[in-house]
């Protein structure tokens, strides 16, 4: 019961922190924002019982990813604008929110199948990592790529 | 419980969305993708609540590492209009190619 209640409050908070990353003016406000909502995020997965890919996920998103949009964002002078539209948002909001929730909510539609826990060891996670190697490396190029084309441009003088 | 945490995976990938086409502001769009990368997240590991989830790790890995270059990509570009007094309007971002 305990658990329903604080997951209540979690996607609450974390669905008022993403509308935060949304309408917030200033950028600043708006990675603090973010911060929180990787924050929720993952104190959701530790309610879900995925303690392991919480720490990595707070370790990625929030040791990396946050700290570098907060100190990005801090470094520059903030610029205020009105720059979301809300009835555009709730536009598009609704819409997209029926369409992909529609098979959920309809009786008739397809329903979900819990994947049953099965009591693999944690060793079996390296095989599992192992058959997406090729994904994995893709990625790490991608991020290799990114790298080099920043500091490329951070280089050029204007 | 499982359908609770769908739809709520689905409500956030539908502010992601929303956020990304009513904005003209170019870091919240950017920030909006990584909402809905996030929400995608949330939904997959809602399959293995509980579970064992090794099979979800490398598609969690993959969005995760998408989203770390994401955010490299989006303070480069962020620092470089700034930089170029271009401001963050991004109906302003024709004036980039001169």
């Amino acid at each position: 019961m305990l658990t329903f209640v604080l997951l209540g409050i979690l996607f609450t908070a974390e669905i008022l922190s993403a509308l935060a990353v949304v309408f917030m003016k200033g950028q600043v406000h708006a990675a603090v924002a973010i911060t929180a909502f990787f924050s929720i995020n993952t104190a959701i997965f530790f309610l879900l019982g995925q303690s392991l890919l919480g720490v990595i996920q707070f370790l990625i998103l929030v040791g990396g990813i946050s700290t570098y949009l907060l100190l990005g964002t801090g470094a520059s002078d903030e610029e205020y604008f009105k720059h979301t539209s809300i009835a555009t948002f709730v536009l598009v909001l609704i819409p997209v929110f029926a369409i992909l929730s529609y098979p959920f909510l309809s009786q008739g539609g397809p329903q979900l199948a819990t994947i049953q826990p099965s009591a693999q060891p944690l060793s079996q996670l390296g095989f599992q990592l192992l058959g997406g190697t090729s994904m994995i490396y893709l990625a790490s190029l991608l991020l290799f790529a990114a790298a080099i084309g920043a500091v490329m441009l951070l280089k050029r003088r204007y | 419980m499982l359908q609770y945490l769908a739809l709520f995976s689905i409500a956030l990938f539908a502010i992601g969305i929303a956020g990304m086409v009513s904005s003209k502001h170019f870091l919240v769009m950017i920030l909006s993708i990584e909402l809905s990368l996030i929400a995608a997240t949330t939904f997959v590991i809602s399959f293995y609540s509980g579970g064992y989830s090794g099979y979800a790790m490398v598609f969690l890995f993959a969005v995760w590492a998408i989203a770390a270059v994401e955010a490299i990509s989006l303070i480069i570009f962020y620092q470089e209009l700034i930089r170029r007094g271009m401001g963050l309007d991004v109906t302003k971002m024709s004036k980039i190619r001169d």
